[in-house]
């Protein structure tokens, strides 16, 4: 059965019996006020009354008005001289009494406005920012200003900010209504760090990141560890300050079996290690009394590395990354210009 | 639902300076080259200081019913009655709960706050196990005497040894607060409403003879000086004079050195001793010199009962006395409070006639408080502004009294004056703004404190309308209309004023006095109505309805149009036996005409024909009739009301002489029950076109 199909009426063959009623009657009946000599007669045989009839009670709604409620306050304040300030100090919810300005919120309907501020359900349900409009947040800032001492005149960029202090830290207060001051949520410490700040070499990095893991955003450079196991803030953040460095001296040692890494180890593709750049050697440092013995070589030494061996291994190391068209374009430019070129065939006339 | 504030805070460390020293060991690259950087010290604060900081941004708002208060136009107090009402109830309510609290104090075993309050707490219940020194000392500092009394007593049962130091603090306890409990602290709203003085007047004995101060005393009279000072202190606080007197003499006698407390109320005392001024002005120097002698060092309190018992003598030269008082007081290190400042205008005004020197004193003391912020610090402090504006209102010096007013109103001034004198603060005010002030600065104070500061009296409200008749004030007299109907305190000449006024007002040749007319009209069907529903329920009505009223109440139903009402009104004055004066009945008649309302007309001048005419002379009966003869001629009426009007002054010249039984009789069945509404004027119905659905449907 659908919830179309659902009869309206389940329960139109009953009537309501109501003990309230007879109750009223009998009350009635006993009191001696609601019985009028002037509307019965004595003769005549007062009528039970089933469902009783309100006669007496004929009292204009409007009698009760006596004390004027309707004056509004909006209409005491001017909003280009009020002092909004004192009005509205602190948060509350909508108030259509105090907010001097014509408001409208609601569905849309066609060819019908929104509903206006009185007695607007929907405008009470979202937050009000009208507590701290601009002119109050430049009041606040003024009192306060007496607490704030002057900004170093060293850091005037913040680059610098960065340099001389590269630890961040953040920590959360809670200012509750209620008769607690404490909130668990404050214990929680995060301390970020860009980590060109700290000095890492190639193997400590590595070491680094795969301590680190997933606290580590190489789109920002960022360096997050939020530490939230101890109950106070002050342990959490000697646990977060011990984790950085622990991590820090941890990445710089090198252990013995670090040695054995073997290239099926590697995590990516370093071109001064492979055989590639053991080719080119063998290309470059080629001559005729070599002929017939093994052309792999050591690789090149870094100061005999010229720039166009440097610009072959990235587009190497971009082929085997990924291979696209570009790269193997690129690749072919690149092997040219290291072997074919005038400069090398030259150099090797 | 709990409001939840997140601060986040971020700051930047340098922390990390250690790994870079120990890198530079390593690389010669990675050197740190820094320029020292020089960081301000921490400014010191308090945990409140800076929420006190933002709350010096937020001044008082008139514009709304205080914070206390809900900020509902229903649900706000509107006069000061309402609003003592309204905070007493709240307070009851959380009486109610304490109450509750410390009669099942097993049922609150939770606590939820923390740091905890000791004072939302349950007190453990006192009974012989626990009753010890140490909980006594607790009692005496938190000033609870009946629990401090008790746990005494327990303690003499069980015979407990108490050190002479918690006894004499006991005594002290129960003198200074006439062994009774005092209103506790938290109860701010029955604090600010309930006495002012703890002490009452000086002049009657207050003083509760309980027993325990005596064997107190006795038993510590072997200490000296200190249960002395303190007894003597209870006895004239409380006003127990003679037996004060004893005391001192006693001491005097024993040769008990008293201490500077004891010998400000001994100058207290003063005030009530009935002798001629020389000989008591010579009493307070006489014991001002021996606090000399005794190489005591004055305080406040020395100065505040000296001036105070000097203030009241009315010597003619008491205003050099006072500030000889008052300057040989400063060279003893001692700094005059605002209270001194009070009681010297208090005494400058005097009972009969005010010192010429207080058009001197009171401007030049506004002058110089001006934009201060002002602390109490003794209790007389909490009169000054009373007193001042009492000045002011004696002296009718308006410039005085706004000085006065903003000295009030700036910063936390206010706090100084509680429920009852701020009234009478205020009333002073209004006093003076309504003596002396011309229409705008009237106005402008008037808005600024009404309704939510203060509730003027109905004497102020009768110069109010005076004026806004005086200038034609039309925009805002409707306000000030439901001001004085929400003010509570209604006065029968006050009210006939005011709808004087609004008569006057309407009648103006002047569009908005054109426009203001359905309001007001609507504001005076509501007075009227009201005031029908008191008389229909047989309740006293203070201030019944007089024949001048209903007539003022007939122009405004007329200019409002209030067609229903007028009837009313008409049959209300019939019942009361007043005779609706002429002019309302034409003003009635005009007004049916201006809005083509013909039924009304005629039957007014039919009511007025039958009702009227038993106890009217027979000059009024013949101007009806002209009236009625000339709306006949104009096109007003249509063919079956001439006919009508015409038969029944034709009925009526004829039966004139007739009983007036007859025309009581037949009135009753025309008028008993209006059937026939004729509220609104009768416009032929046009003739409408009914749109065809099938049509439509088809569409």
């Amino acid at each position: 059965m659908s919830l179309l199909s659902f009869p309206k009426m389940p329960l139109k063959g009953f009537k309501p019996v109501r003990v309230q009623l007879v109750f009223n009657h009998v009350a009635r009946l006993a009191s001696s006020k609601s019985y009028d000599p002037k509307s019965h007669d004595e003769s005549e045989f007062r009528q039970l009354e089933i469902r009783p009839v309100r006669r007496d009670r004929k009292t204009s709604s409007k009698a009760r008005m006596m004390m004027p409620r309707d004056y509004k306050r909006t209409n005491n304040i001017d909003p280009d001289k009020a002092d909004w300030k004192s009005i509205w100090p602190g948060p509350r919810s909508f108030d259509p009494n105090s907010i001097p300005i014509p408001v409208r919120q609601g569905r849309l309907k066609p060819y019908r406005r929104a509903f206006d501020k009185y007695a607007n359900m929907e405008l009470m349900k979202i937050p009000s920012f009208f507590h701290i409009p601009p002119t109050t947040i430049k009041a606040q800032c003024e009192a306060i200003k007496s607490f704030c001492t002057p900004f170093p005149n060293q850091l005037n960029s913040k680059e610098k900010c960065e340099e001389h202090f590269p630890l961040t830290v953040i920590t959360n207060d809670y200012l509750h209504s209620a008769p607690t001051i404490r909130d668990p949520l404050a214990r929680i410490v995060t301390i970020k760090l860009k980590l060109k700040n700290i000095p890492l070499d190639e193997h400590a990095r590595d070491k680094f990141m795969r301590l680190v893991r997933d606290r580590y955003d190489d789109k920002t450079d960022t360096l997050t560890i939020v530490t939230d196991r101890c109950p106070l803030r002050k342990q959490n953040y000697d646990y977060a300050q011990y984790l950085l460095t622990a991590c820090f001296f941890e990445s710089w040692t090198v252990e013995d079996w670090e040695s054995e890494k073997t290239e099926a180890d590697m995590e990516k593709y370093i071109w001064e290690n492979n055989i590639s750049a053991k080719a080119l050697a063998s290309i470059v440092k080629w001559s005729p009394d070599k002929l017939g013995k093994s052309i792999f070589h050591d690789t090149l030494p870094a100061d005999e590395l010229k720039p166009e061996h440097l610009v072959l291994g990235a587009a190497v190391k971009k082929v085997i990354e990924g291979e696209t068209e570009e790269g193997i374009e690129e690749y072919k430019k690149a092997a040219m210009e290291v072997l074919l070129s005038k400069k090398a065939v030259g150099l090797k006339a | 639902m709990n409001s939840i504030t997140c601060a986040s805070k971020t700051y930047r460390s340098s922390n990390l300076q250690y790994f870079q020293l120990w890198w530079s060991k390593y690389s010669s690259t990675a050197a740190p080259s820094k320029e020292t950087i020089k960081i301000p010290n921490r400014k010191h604060r308090g945990p409140t200081d800076i929420l006190k900081a933002l709350e010096t941004t937020v001044s008082y708002d008139f514009t709304g019913p205080a914070y206390k208060f809900f900020d509902d136009p229903f649900l706000a107090p509107y006069n000061d009655r309402q609003a003592r009402m309204y905070s007493l109830a709240k307070s009851a309510g959380q009486k109610a709960g304490t109450w509750v609290r410390d009669q099942h104090p097993e049922l609150f075993t939770q606590v939820i706050s923390d740091p905890p309050v000791m004072s939302y707490m349950p007190s453990p219940p006192i009974n012989g196990d626990n009753a010890n020194e140490e909980m006594l000392l607790q009692k005496i500092h938190d000033s609870k005497v009946s629990d401090a009394i008790k746990v005494y007593e327990l303690m003499q049962e069980k015979k407990m040894d108490i050190r002479q130091e918690t006894q004499l603090a006991l005594l002290e306890l129960l003198c200074f607060y006439n062994c009774e409990d005092d209103t506790p602290m938290e109860n701010s709203a029955e604090r600010y409403y309930g006495h002012t003085s703890r002490q009452g007047d000086p002049t009657i004995n207050h003083w509760k003879n309980h027993p325990l101060v005596d064997s107190l005393f006795s038993s510590l009279k072997s200490l000296g000086s200190a249960p002395y000072c303190a007894l003597i202190c209870g006895l004239y606080m409380y006003g127990a004079k003679v037996e004060g007197d004893k005391l001192v003499e006693e001491a005097k006698e024993k040769k008990i050195k008293l201490d500077i407390n004891a010998y400000n109320f001994i100058i207290k005392r003063t005030i009530s001793i009935y002798d001629k001024v020389d000989v008591k002005w010579q009493l307070v120097q006489n014991i001002l010199k021996e606090i000399n002698a005794a190489g005591l060092k004055p305080n406040l309190g020395t100065l505040c009962y000296s001036i105070d018992a000097v203030s009241r003598m009315g010597m003619p030269q008491r205003y050099q006395i006072l500030l000889q008082l008052v300057a040989e007081f400063k060279k003893a290190g001692v700094t005059p409070s605002i209270g001194v400042y009070g009681m010297i205008a208090r005494g400058l005004v005097g009972r009969t006639r005010p010192d010429a020197n207080l058009a001197v004193f009171l401007p030049s003391i506004l002058e110089s408080l001006k934009g201060k912020e002002l602390v109490a610090e003794h209790p007389s402090d909490l009169l000054f502004f009373d007193w001042i504006l009492k000045c002011c209102a004696v002296m009718e010096d308006l410039p005085s009294a706004i000085n006065g007013l903003e000295l009030f109103l700036h910063s936390r001034n206010r706090e100084l004056l509680d429920g009852y004198r701020s009234t009478s603060f205020f009333n002073n005010f209004f006093h003076v703004l309504s003596k002396k002030a011309d229409f705008p600065t009237l106005i402008k104070y008037y808005n600024l404190l009404v309704p939510h500061a203060h509730t003027p009296s109905p004497l102020f409200y009768q110069v109010l309308f005076d004026a806004c008749d005086v200038h034609a004030e039309i925009k805002s007299f409707p306000t000030y209309w439901n001001h004085y109907m929400s003010s509570g305190s209604f006065n029968e000449e006050t009210l006939l004023k005011m709808l004087e006024v609004a008569v006057n007002l309407t009648g103006l040749p002047d569009p908005e006095a054109i426009e203001m007319r359905k309001v007001v009209s609507e504001s005076a069907v509501n007075l009227f109505l009201f005031k029908m529903e008191k008389e229909k329920d047989n309740v006293f009505v203070s201030i019944p309805l007089t024949h001048e009223m209903c007539d003022y109440l007939l122009h405004l139903f007329a200019r409002g149009c209030q067609w229903r009402t007028i009837q009313t009104c008409l049959k209300f004055m019939h019942e009361k036996d007043f005779i609706p004066d002429e002019k309302a009945v034409s003003e009635i008649l005009d007004s049916c005409y201006d809005h083509a309302n013909p039924n009304m007309a005629v039957w007014v001048l039919k009511f007025c024909n039958k009702s009227f005419s038993g106890m009217e002379s027979f000059g009024r009966k013949l101007e009806l009739r002209e009236v009625a003869s000339k709306i006949m001629k104009a096109d007003f009426l249509n063919d079956d009301l001439k006919k009508e009007l015409q038969s029944e002054f034709e009925d009526s010249s004829s039966s004139s002489d007739s009983s007036t039984s007859d025309s009581e009789s037949s009135d009753s069945d025309d008028f008993s029950d209006s059937e026939q509404d004729i509220s609104v004027p009768r416009k032929p119905k046009p003739d409408v076109v009914k749109p065809d659905i099938k049509k439509i449907v088809e569409k």
